[in-house]
């Protein structure tokens, strides 16, 4: 009886009906939060101000950019026609281009190493890394010694942990004056390596001519280089063809003898290159930091001088054959250079020869079937750097769109520039002024007249240009902070860097 | 499928509260650590985001989805379970549903519990921003501007592994949650000595487990397509799924033999 009663009244436990409340609640949360990361973006992080004409004159453009806020996520945008849309870029991938690094030595050729190795001079060296029980010593010999016959070698190693390489030579040089190369041995704990007589580039390139400067123009595969003209050769287009790994390198490099000890060779080539273009005599590439941006839509494009200064363009199809050259009526002067900047339209080329003041020169090229159809070259000023310039579909219109900077200054106390910085102050606040770039100037110019804009406004980077909080703590620690801006995405790719 | 739904239930019923009070516990452990950072002066320029790793939160974390699956495993040495005298034998279904339920409770409690952590998240930028702010104003005459949420959301690698927008993050974060939930399943399904064990290479299998996402991440993020990476990778998931199928090994073998009962 009393157990039936008990049945009764005792309440009856349900328990799927909270578990399963709960789970829904824990996946509406997870839910929710995404949806909040894609909706809740600053949607108004770029704004669009028109201050002269109307927006019927963006028609025929499309001008993108984007803002890599961290490695992981940014936002990007796009005013086409006049519309301007913003989408928020949750963990971007990073770009698809390989790491790699690049050295140039000069190095005495195999044959001449026991002449030299015969009077070189050394002695021994010592020393640790490292702290605690971490701490490793090494130690072993090195020589130094004169000599006028030298062969320049040039190594590429990925850099993402694989070392990947290739090794190649450039040619042997003959100095004018004897240049001191080094040999080291390491007997134990080779940190750093063994090596035969050489030296490095940077030391020497005052004093010796005939080195041939080598500049990667792209890092994606096939990654190809710029060899300079020098020693008897004219420039030309390599590409990497094969790379070695360290196993491979192992077995392929053979040992020398330095003073009685084997070391591994410093000049045998290994992997594979190949020259796929060659530029005439006298010809090099235009100076310029970066070729990532000069790209078609249907292969490359680089601009040569003649060494009279005279710029010529230089069409490459997809597998780095030569099109066409064209010489542009252009000149640049000793010590400028070329910037290429990212274009509005796969077939146009856009790019700037300035002063090391940023003034100079701009240059905005339609191209059709390879040949130049309509040209415009402006100046720029060092005030408002151009970052594209364009013309709409018809021809008719040319887009200029140059940074929008205005110098913010920020109050930092002394104490904390004190504690920071270790520079002492007498005043207590220390005014400290950088320049920002707040937004783009957008300016639209019948083709024919670049006087007065027909149409002219600014994209206004809004909310998340965290400008004072980064020029502030520039100010703090008193060094110039790597501040992260929009940058225009080229039409050849999107906001992820991937191509289109 | 009924009868496992059950079981789960009524286990749910069994550990839901100390799995209230791990939640709570780690609710304060959480806003205090993030909150005596925030109020460092050394950390001065500080945002939500950074500081939420740079204070060591993140592994704190990891160390608590395995807290979780060591309670959601309790439910089987429930001491309620034993005075309602119910056993392997005198379960109405068959012993295999005991694993079942328990993964589909290890299911549900870890996934609250990545919930429940997004939450804490939000809730604590309000405050946090505050400290960090106030503390930026006593050593500078203007203030600072701040990350908005969103922002702070989208910066935190943690919070990008629970609010998953591309694919192979959402199967990362179901990959990281079943394999905690199959480990405590299989702790839940042992005794003794062997429940011990299992126990042991539970940690070192979610360990392994979380440690061969991350590189997984890092490779992605960093875009190393490295040799080196992948045979880490391949090494460390090898290692986690060699541990996971030795637990599983052992739970059909407690299962079988009855030891539970």
């Amino acid at each position: 009886m009393k157990g039936e009663r008990k049945m009764k009244h005792k309440k009856v436990v349900r328990p799927y009906s909270v578990c399963l409340a709960s789970l829904a609640a824990g996946i509406a949360v997870l839910l929710a939060g995404s949806v909040f990361l894609r909706a809740g973006y600053p949607a108004d992080a770029v704004v669009l101000q028109v201050q002269t004409g109307d927006t019927s004159q963006l028609q025929g453009f499309t001008l993108q950019g984007a803002w890599q806020e961290t490695i992981k996520s940014g936002i990007s945008f796009s005013l086409e026609n006049g519309s301007l849309t913003t989408v928020p870029q949750l963990q971007a991938e990073p770009d698809s281009g390989i790491a790699l690094w690049g050295q140039g030595r000069l190095c005495v050729p195999e044959e001449n190493l026991a002449e030299v190795d015969a009077q070189a001079a050394g002695g021994a060296f010592s020393g640790s890394y490292g702290a605690f029980f971490l701490r490793s010593h090494y130690e072993g010999m090195n020589f130094t010694a004169e000599t006028t016959h030298l062969e320049e070698i040039y190594a590429l190693t990925v850099t993402d942990g694989s070392d990947l390489s290739v090794r190649f030579s450039l040619g042997e040089i003959e100095t004018s004056a004897p240049v001191t190369v080094t040999a080291e041995i390491h007997t134990e704990n080779r940190v750093w390596g063994s090596f035969p007589y050489c030296t490095a580039l940077d030391g020497v390139a005052d004093t010796v001519s005939g080195i041939r400067e080598v500049q990667i123009l792209s890092a994606e595969k096939p990654v190809s280089l710029y060899v300079g003209p020098g020693n008897g050769q004219n420039a030309g287009i390599w590409q990497v063809l094969q790379l070695c790994t360290p196993e491979e390198i192992e077995q392929i490099v053979p040992d020398v003898m330095i003073h009685g000890t084997a070391v591994p060779s410093n000049t045998e080539p290994y992997g594979a290159v190949e020259e796929v273009c060659t530029l005439d005599a006298g010809e090099r590439l235009a100076p310029c930091a970066d070729w990532y941006n000069a790209r078609l839509d249907n292969g490359r494009w680089f601009l040569t001088e003649n060494g009279e200064g005279e710029l010529s363009l230089l069409l490459l199809d997809e597998n780095w054959q030569i099109l066409s050259k064209q010489l542009l009526g252009m000149k640049m002067t000793e010590g400028q250079q070329v910037t290429v900047l990212p274009s509005m339209r796969t077939n146009e080329i856009v790019f700037t020869v300035t002063d090391s003041n940023g003034a100079g020169q701009a240059s905005v090229l339609r191209m059709e079937n390879g040949k130049v159809q309509a040209q415009k070259v402006m100046t720029v000023t060092a005030e408002t750097p151009l970052l594209t310039a364009g013309f709409s579909q018809d021809g008719t219109k040319l887009m200029i769109v140059s940074e929008k900077a205005e110098d913010l200054t920020v109050l930092v106390p002394a104490a904390l520039r004190e504690q920071y910085a270790y520079t002492p102050m007498a005043e207590s606040e220390v005014p400290y002024t950088a320049d920002a770039v707040t937004g783009w100037n957008v300016q639209v110019y019948p083709v024919d007249d670049l006087s007065e804009p027909s149409f002219s406004a600014v994209l206004d980077f809004g909310v998340t240009q965290q400008w004072a909080r980064e020029i502030w703590l520039s100010g703090v620690y008193n060094v110039e902070r790597n501040i992260s801006r929009f940058e225009v995405i080229g039409a050849w790719e999107n906001a992820k860097g991937e191509h289109v | 499928m009924k009868s496992v739904a059950k079981l789960m239930a009524w286990h749910w019923q069994l550990v839901r509260g100390p799995y209230a009070v791990l939640c709570a516990v780690y609710a304060v452990q959480q806003l205090i650590l993030l909150l005596v950072s925030a109020s460092d002066s050394q950390r001065l320029g500080y945002q939500m985001a950074e500081l939420f790793q740079g204070c060591g939160q993140m592994p704190l974390f990891f160390v608590a989805l395995c807290l979780v699956a060591i309670v959601a495993a309790s439910a089987t040495r429930n001491r309620e379970r034993a005075q309602k005298m119910y056993t392997l034998y005198t379960m109405p279904s068959s012993r295999w549903t005991l694993w079942e339920a328990q993964f589909l409770l290890g299911l549900i409690l870890l996934a609250g519990f990545a919930a429940w952590q997004v939450l804490l998240y939000a809730a604590a930028y309000f405050p946090v921003t505050m400290v960090l702010s106030r503390v930026a104003e006593s050593m500078v005459a203007n203030a600072l501007p701040w990350n908005s949420l969103v922002e702070e959301l989208n910066a935190n690698p943690l919070m990008q592994l629970l609010l998953p927008v591309k694919a192979g993050s959402g199967l990362a974060l179901l990959g990281a949650l079943g394999v905690t939930a199959l480990h405590s399943a299989c702790m839940a399904c042992c005794q003794g000595l062997r429940r011990a064990v299992v126990t042991l290479l539970a940690l070192f299998g979610t360990g392994a487990a979380y440690t061969a996402f991350y590189i997984r991440y890092h490779q992605v993020i960093y875009g190393t397509d490295a040799p080196s990476y992948w045979l880490l990778f391949a090494v460390v998931l090898a290692v986690a799924l060699g541990l996971a199928a030795v637990n599983v090994f052992q739970a059909v073998w407690a299962l079988k033999r009855a030891e539970t009962a």
